[in-house]
């Protein structure tokens, strides 16, 4: 290489290594020899992954690494000393002083005929196949050395059967199977959806999604796992078959929930061929859902804005300009009502959705250049209870677990979460735990797939009412204690003696009993006590909750009685328990560590605190204000009262995800200057004065923090489409502002969280690269994360017994409103839905229905599929029907994916009483049969058209 | 801004805190509640808003602001 060229180190495609059988958790060691080599594996291991680790490739067809010993293609057989025949490598463990030989004519002869069965029954089309070049069979024909097929090709075969194109991401090309079955076991085992089956006998079976079904219309749910099982070209992504072989990969991190799958971006120069679910990441360990998988078109979609764009008033067409133009405008606004209105009048959001490394820079703008603590992020409306709750009791505002924790549940409680839709991969490792006999109790208002589902049955449905959380955690924690099955030498140990006491006899009080709560909640006495009996049981139990716990009025106070629930029982410190909040979107955890709230500095410190805010005005060279600034919420109310007037927003879409809609545009509209940066025009991005273009999780560097505080990279795969990665938007906007930022890779301010919170003491990106993946706290006591969290004593010394009085939520069923509508999750679209609505997972989910049940509906005169209004005290809005017993009389229930849709024209501004997180699941509504949409929807679609047409203005150039 | 809002979160917080064993503890832990998450505009109106006589508040709520709006002042 001469001394000018630039070396580009790209790691070069290669199929990720299959060693062909699952590692075995054994630590007794067994010794054997494989060709002549010594080899040294756990007990239990099969003979092929015995092999594989000394770098011996035994051939083989049915048999993964990912799935159990199958043993049906024969074509890994092998000679052990002293057995008998031939046996297949994948399904023989490993025994003490094992002779194994892999290689000889013997076997070579075995092998080749085994080929040249199952090649006289597939098309030769190799040259023309999709997966030329990346094709298990051919590498084995090759490997075996098939010089011949002497039964002929014109025997009967299978060539002429047709392809099922139904899915949008794959194709199913029947005439290339080999029957080997593994995606038949990779959905069962890797996703537990038992959608797929081999049909028939001999010659005539084939695999067969449902009932014989096209796979769009069976229960497959597109996770994407018998694509990547199948070793043939039978099941293959349309990405690839569109584009050819990738030519390298780069390691990175799904973008959308909190679970954080870890991907292989295969790429194509700049172009994604297809996203590869990492066998290497910890929190997936191989596995993926349709959206991280295979909806990443957004990002390339033609809807991107890419240029930044400004306008005098929200009224005006937009004028697209250079990103100095927009810098220069936005400061000069933020100064001039800073000037006229005060240091109060500004602030900034940030957004789950963005890199810790993008949300920490946001603060920092606000707290250090804009000089106030106006910061907040979307968290508010999902998980701040959270924070708030398991900070007062444990100490740490985080789940307690690591994600594989489940596997070593006995007992697993889930609460107001929906984790096949909401955590579809976390779900399917929990399933298996299920699967594997550990027991079930659910607690929700509505039938989650998980009461019922293939090979899983919940023990307890507790069936509440929407709005009664408190009451069923306080009764269920009622019955531990009046039956004695709390485990008292932990509470003695590892909590706050008094606060128990004061708590024991607050709980044991008759009004929290079950007996007495049964009215409260519908939920009969005797379910609630058997659940807490099998609880309390364990040995191990563990709950995992999500936004059904926290979007209440309560929410906070659950997430408290959730904590106290399970230290009375010692179920926190270890593996298999836990207390264990699913995040929805991908950086909630994130977003919050890294100090987005109005009252935190980064690490959860509050801002009175005079040591922490000295470390951060010593760092940033300025002083802090020490009292806290506006939440969401407060910011809109000072802006509807003429006090806060300018916002900066990175990637946050309040305008379509925050409670009562009509009162959000109310406060967007009096804002002199709102700075939207986003991929899109968002529904906030209508309202706003400049816009700034966002770039994808393609385009940029960063980390994002999943569910279990894991810390793990994003990486940049292609160039911005607008010139700057997010994180630099906020530090121009600083400089311009006359506040110096200079990071010139987000490595440098990842170093500065790492020097400012001992949470992150020991984080880096070199670290990242070496370790892939890193479980926050991570310093000097552990070096390599934390995943289990409170192991020896709590975060904040003894555990804090807090008191949970059930208070009733105003938002109840009256006559005028005598239903109650609560919001959810599918699984095919992403909260807003911005990007999800650009992929073609909008073939499973074209617009957001409302469910209700048989007799509500009758009562109205509905039928399925009418166009029903909602109306709540808030507002109103027009869905269409389905009717279904998975929601009780008396209950509707409705996803907020699309902004027509206006869910949250109805949520009203009820809220968390100690976060103001909104009560989303909770709105006292009215449902009547309609004929058209509502006025709202009416507005709503004519505003849109006027700021589209602004938009197209700025797009056309102007003639000179 | 909103005072019925104010008055409004006010009264949940304290509504949460009350549970009948210990007032003391109990006016202690809404007042630091309140100083430790609302902006000091918020409790600036709420104290103006006290001033102006029929509050709407509960009796906890109403305590505890005045002990935390007196603490501010001293
Ligand atoms: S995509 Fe997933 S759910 Fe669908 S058939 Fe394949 S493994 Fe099963
Ligand atoms: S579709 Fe693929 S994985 Fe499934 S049986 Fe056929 S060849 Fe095997
Ligand atoms: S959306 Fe969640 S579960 Fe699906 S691939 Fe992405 S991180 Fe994994
Ligand atoms: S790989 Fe072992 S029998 Fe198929």
């Amino acid at each position: 290489m001469s001394r000018s060229e630039t070396v580009m180190i790209y790691e070069p495609y290669r199929r990720p290594a299959d060693l062909g059988a699952q590692p075995s958790e054994s630590t007794t060691m067994v010794q054997l020899t494989i060709d002549g080599k010594p080899v040294a594996v756990p007990e239990g291991t099969m003979v092929i992954r015995a092999a594989a680790l000394a770098g011996i490739n035994i051939p083989k067809l049915c048999a993964s690494d990912m799935l159990e010993p199958f043993g049906s293609c024969r074509l890994c057989l092998v000679e052990i000393e002293g057995a008998k025949g031939l046996p297949a490598s994948c399904t023989t463990e490993v025994a003490e002083g094992m002779k194994v030989t892999t290689q000889n004519p013997r076997l070579a002869d075995v092998r080749r005929n085994v080929m040249e069965l199952y090649i006289s029954d597939h098309p030769l089309d190799c040259l023309t196949c999709p997966t030329n070049g990346d094709c298990e069979l051919q590498d084995m024909a090759g490997a075996v050395g098939l010089r011949d097929v002497r039964y002929g090709y014109a025997g009967e075969n299978h060539l002429d059967m047709e392809k099922d194109k139904s899915n949008p991401y794959f194709t199913f090309d029947p005439s290339k199977c080999i029957v080997c079955s593994r995606c038949v076991r990779a959905c069962d085992e890797v996703q537990g959806t038992f959608a797929l089956t081999i049909d028939g006998r001999g010659f005539d079976s084939k695999v067969a999604a449902s009932q014989d079904q096209p796979f769009l219309d069976s229960e497959c749910v597109s996770c994407g796992a018998c694509v990547q099982a199948c070793p043939t070209a039978t099941l293959t992504e349309n990405s690839l078959i569109d584009m050819g072989q990738p030519e390298h990969s780069v390691i990175t991190t799904c973008a959308y929930c909190g679970v954080g799958c870890s991907f292989r971006a295969e790429m194509k120069g700049e172009e994604v061929v297809k996203m590869i679910p990492n066998k290497d990441g910890h929190a997936n360990h191989g596995h993926s859902c349709v959206k991280g998988r295979f909806a990443f078109g957004y990002a390339t979609h033609k809807d991107r804005i890419t240029a930044p764009l400004i306008r005098e008033s929200i009224r005006a067409p937009w004028r697209e300009v250079s990103w100095e133009e927009a810098i220069a405008f936005s400061a000069e606004r933020l100064i001039k009502i800073r000037n006229e209105h005060g240091p109060d009048s500004i602030g900034g959001i940030t957004s789950s959705r963005c890199t810790n490394e993008e949300t920490y820079l946001v603060q920092k703008l606000v707290r250090a250049a804009f000089g106030n603590n106006n910061v907040d992020t979307c968290a508010r409306v999902c998980h701040s209870p959270t924070g708030y709750g398991l900070k007062s009791t444990l100490g740490e505002s985080a789940g307690t677990q690591a994600f594989d924790s489940v596997l070593k549940a006995d007992v697993i409680m889930i609460i107001g979460a929906n984790p096949t839709v909401a955590h579809p991969v976390f779900a399917s490792q929990m399933k298996r735990r299920l699967r594997e006999g550990a027991r079930l109790i659910v607690i929700d208002p509505r039938e989650i797939e998980l009461v019922r589902s293939a090979h899983v049955e919940a023990d307890h449905h507790l069936q509440l009412r929407p709005g009664t959380n408190v009451a069923i955690i306080n009764s269920l924690a009622h019955a531990v204690l009046s039956e004695g099955l709390e485990n008292k030498t932990y509470i003695e140990d590892r909590c706050e003696a008094d606060a128990y006491q004061d708590w024991r006899r607050f709980i044991l009080e008759e009004r929290n009993s079950p007996e007495a709560m049964e009215d409260v909640t519908g939920v009969s006495a005797a379910d609630v006590r058997a659940a807490a009996r099998l609880y309390a049981a364990g040995p191990n139990s563990a709950i995992y909750y999500g936004l059904g716990v926290s979007e209440h009025a309560q929410g906070s106070t659950m997430v408290m009685g959730i904590a106290n629930l399970a230290m009375a029982t010692g179920n926190l410190g270890r593996e298999g328990v836990g207390v264990s909040p699913l995040r929805g979107q991908n950086n909630v955890q994130g977003a919050c560590d890294m100090g987005s709230f109005p009252h935190e500095l980064p690490g959860y410190r509050h801002i009175s605190d005079a040591e922490t805010r000295a470390l951060f005005e010593q760092e940033w060279g300025v002083d802090l204000l020490p009292t806290p600034g506006f939440r969401i919420p407060n910011m809109f109310d000072a802006a509807i009262a003429g006090h806060f007037k300018g916002l900066y927003v990175q990637g946050e879409d309040m305008a379509q995800s925050d409670p009562d809609i009509t009162h959000v545009s109310e406060a967007l509209s009096s804002l002199e200057c709102l700075i939207v940066q986003d991929l899109f025009l968002t529904e906030t991005a209508k309202f706003a004065h400049v816009f700034l273009p966002g770039s994808s999780f393609l385009e940029k560097n960063g980390t994002y923090t999943n569910a279990e505080r894991r810390i793990s990279p994003v990486r940049k795969v292609m160039k911005p489409l607008s010139g700057h990665e997010d994180w630099e938007v906020p530090q121009l906007l600083a400089n311009a502002l006359g506040y110096p930022m200079n990071y010139g890779h987000p490595s440098e301010i990842m170093d500065e969280i790492a020097r400012l919170t001992p949470t992150f003491r020991g984080i880096s990106y070199e670290k990242l690269d070496r370790l892939g993946s890193i479980q926050w706290p991570c310093n000097e006591t552990a070096e390599h994360g934390t995943p289990t969290m409170h192991v020896d004593t709590f975060v904040r010394g003894k555990g804090l017994f807090r008191l949970t009085p059930y208070v009733a939520t105003q938002e109840r069923s009256t006559s005028r409103y005598p239903l109650l509508l609560t919001t959810g999750r599918v699984l095919s679209q992403y909260n807003v839905g911005a990007q999800t609505r650009r992929t073609k997972n909008m073939e499973w989910h074209e617009e957001d229905i409302l469910e209700i049940h048989p007799h509500d509906a009758e009562q109205r005169g509905i039928e399925q599929g009418d166009w029903v209004g909602l109306k709540s005290r808030a507002g109103d809005t027009v869905l269409r029907a389905d009717i279904t017993e998975r929601v009780q009389p008396g209950v509707v229930y409705t996803t907020f994916h699309h902004p027509e849709s206006g869910a949250n024209v109805v949520t009203t501004d009820n809220s968390d009483w100690a976060t103001n997180c909104p009560e989303y699941k909770v709105t006292a509504v009215q449902a009547f049969k309609v004929a058209e949409l509502s006025d709202w929807q009416q507005r709503f679609g004519e505003f849109t058209e006027e700021q589209l047409e602004h938009l197209r203005k700025a797009r056309t150039p102007v003639p000179a | 801004m909103n005072t019925a809002k104010l008055v409004r979160m006010a009264n949940d917080i304290a509504a949460n805190f009350d549970c009948g064993l210990d007032r003391t503890a109990e006016v202690a832990g809404v007042a630091d509640h309140i100083g430790r998450f609302w902006s000091p505009y918020m409790i600036d109106a709420m104290a103006e808003h006290m001033r102006s006589g029929k509050t709407n508040l509960s009796g906890l709520a109403e305590q505890a602001l005045q002990q935390l709006i007196a603490e501010r002042q001293g």
